[in-house]
């Protein structure tokens, strides 16, 4: 079986789901859902030592893209700008407008939140709106990841996987089974998304060499395992490499 | 989470040269000459009689260029275009095999139904009648003719395989295992994904493919992140049916293709050098010389953007091809 085989079959299923309700969108076609402000869980005792501590934190609230940045929107951008293409934007299946853009470093992501007025979410902002108030193991619950709910990979990392439906990117409004309480999508799978914050531990002193040096991505990908499909798993990458055909972003507007 | 596999397929030949780049420099004792041909993908090389024959992603088409220096198409148009991971994807090479010129077609096209074709040996013969000779291929990335035997690296399986011309007998050779490398080096990409005093392993996977004696020697381009230094060259028995890998080279830059000079000596023509925040390294390629006996290398090119192929011409040229769409004619000189 060829590669395009696959792509073939990922792309034979169709997700839709009905538009959640929203408020005025910032970045055209890609609305803003309020997340309130409260107190979440943060953090996890279990999984990797760099995920650690839970606690409880008392977050400031704001509205978030309510899925991935797609193709066409990061094109918009581009043909307002002038900034550079993303790396998979002209991609045959990658680069499909309603599939979420990727091969974009950080500052790619970033000049495209501020663009519009937002910024890229922190962790606590991913955490809070991938988890709820109550630190959800998954957006949708504590039910993991099946078909219906995310765009994963195989069981064992770090293959592709079409039993989902898509062997890479799904649409952006994908997954309608796998939103959070406030409708937000595919904030686990589908495409790492960069946050806005340096990687460093929760607690207890930096590595001075990595200080500064590292952004960090979450809610794993298309070609994830369960391992790191979760709300908690925290992926340090160079903020200059484009070149993740798993790595995209959504941005975030702070304040009600 | 390894989140980057992906980027094994994709980077690996995606990006193609884009915009103007410094003229390759030629090695002491080398002239140069530069035959561009703009919008072309070249790709693989052989010899032909005097004609020199070299295939062309961007049409899928091949070519022959005889002694008046001229390009001229023949055979059918292979199907071309962008397989599903955006690589360039046509007839990787053709060769002259007896009465037929065999060529190695790649992946099918993004968005084009699966013909024949696709991931094939295919003959052409005299009358340009083309006929599958095996599709049962992921990607023929290259092959060589021994007598009545074709060797067939396939760049998906990550194996040589080994079949008879009339497309009987396939069987694999040998099927290359991943490549431990120090995840210390790759500590600057990602802290989380490359742990410190971790191994992490890459694909090895084979590229370049060339005879010599009764061994077979194989380049190996070390997968993503593609490390300066990952790629390899091994050598197997041609003739074993469980054949060892033998280490011959290692410390090379993404090895794409090697050959063999008519003194023995072994050339390798290197992908260039892998920047995580600009893909491959304009004008980091180059044709190496390296010396089994003594280890010693020598630069015979240096400079080149994206190369693909090395033939031996003759005893005196060299003809590498670039996938920006030129091809290299390096004469040595003589002392006269």
């Amino acid at each position: 079986m060829s590669i395009s085989d696959v792509l073939a079959a990922g792309m034979a299923i169709a997700l839709t789901v009905s538009e959640a309700a929203a408020d005025s969108s910032s970045v055209p076609g890609n609305p803003m859902i309020e997340i309130p402000a409260g107190t979440f869980v943060f953090g996890s005792d279990d999984g990797p030592e760099n995920q650690r501590p839970r606690r409880i934190l008392d977050g400031e609230a704001f509205a978030i893209n309510r899925t991935e940045i797609t193709n066409r929107q990061y094109q918009n951008f581009i043909d307002a700008t002038g900034h550079r293409s993303a790396f998979f934007g002209n991609h045959p299946s990658l680069g499909l407008d309603d599939r979420p853009v990727v091969g974009v470093s950080w500052g790619d992501a970033d000049a495209f939140c501020r663009h519009f007025g937002l910024m890229l979410p922190s962790e606590e902002q991913y955490e809070r709106a991938a988890r709820g108030t109550d630190g959800g193991l998954f957006p949708w619950g504590s039910v993991p990841p099946g078909a219906m709910r995310a765009n994963s990979g195989a069981g064992t990392c770090c293959a592709a996987d079409a039993r989902d439906g898509y062997a890479m990117t799904a649409p952006g409004d994908s997954f309608a089974e796998g939103a959070s309480r406030e409708g937000v999508l595919n904030l686990v799978g589908n495409v790492w998304e960069w946050t806005g914050d340096f990687y460093a531990p929760y607690e207890g002193e930096q590595d001075a060499a990595m200080a500064g040096k590292f952004r960090v991505l979450r809610g794993g990908s298309w070609n994830s395992d369960l391992a790191h499909l979760t709300t908690t798993y925290r992926l340090a990458y160079d903020p200059d490499f484009r070149f993740a055909a798993n790595g995209g972003f959504r941005c975030v507007r702070s304040g009600p | 989470m390894r989140a980057l596999r992906a980027i094994i397929l994709i980077a690996g030949f995606a990006l193609l040269a884009a915009g103007a780049h410094a003229e390759p420099k030629a090695g002491p004792g080398y002239r140069l000459e530069t035959l561009s041909m703009p919008g072309a993908i070249f790709a693989g090389l052989s010899r032909d009689g005097e004609q020199l024959l070299v295939t062309d992603l961007a049409s899928g088409r091949l070519y022959r260029r005889g002694p008046d220096g001229e390009l001229a198409a023949f055979g059918p148009a292979f199907p071309h275009g962008r397989d599903g991971f955006g690589d360039p994807t046509g007839p990787y090479r053709v060769i002259r095999s007896g009465g037929i010129h065999v060529v190695a077609q790649g992946w099918t096209p993004a968005g084009s139904e699966e013909g024949p074709y696709d991931h094939a040996l295919v003959a052409i013969d005299g009358g340009g009648e083309a006929r599958v000779i095996s599709n049962d291929f992921w990607n023929p990335f290259d092959f060589i003719v021994s007598g009545n035997t074709y060797y067939v690296i396939d760049a998906a399986r990550n194996s040589v395989e080994r079949m008879e011309a009339d497309g009987t007998g396939r069987e694999t050779l040998i099927a290359f295992q991943r490549i431990s490398q120090d995840a210390t080096a790759l500590q600057s990409l990602s802290p989380t994904e490359f742990p410190k005093q971790g191994a992490y392993e890459v694909d090895a996977v084979p590229t370049g493919i060339a005879l010599r004696g009764e061994r077979i020697y194989v380049s190996l381009f070390g997968g993503f992140p593609f490390l300066a230094g990952a790629g390899k060259v091994v050598s197997i028995s041609k003739d074993d049916d469980a054949p060892a890998p033998r280490l011959e080279f290692e410390g090379l830059n993404a090895p794409v293709a090697i050959a063999f000079d008519s003194d023995g000596g072994v050339l390798v023509l290197e992908h260039g050098l892998y920047d995580q925040a600009g893909g491959f390294k304009a004008s980091s390629g180059r044709l190496l010389s390296l010396d089994r006996a003594t280890g010693g290398r020598r630069i015979v090119l240096d400079g080149l953007t994206r190369p693909a192929s090395v033939l031996v011409w003759d005893e005196g040229r060299l003809v590498i091809s670039e996938l920006g769409g030129s091809l290299y004619f390096l004469t040595r000189e003589t002392a006269d």
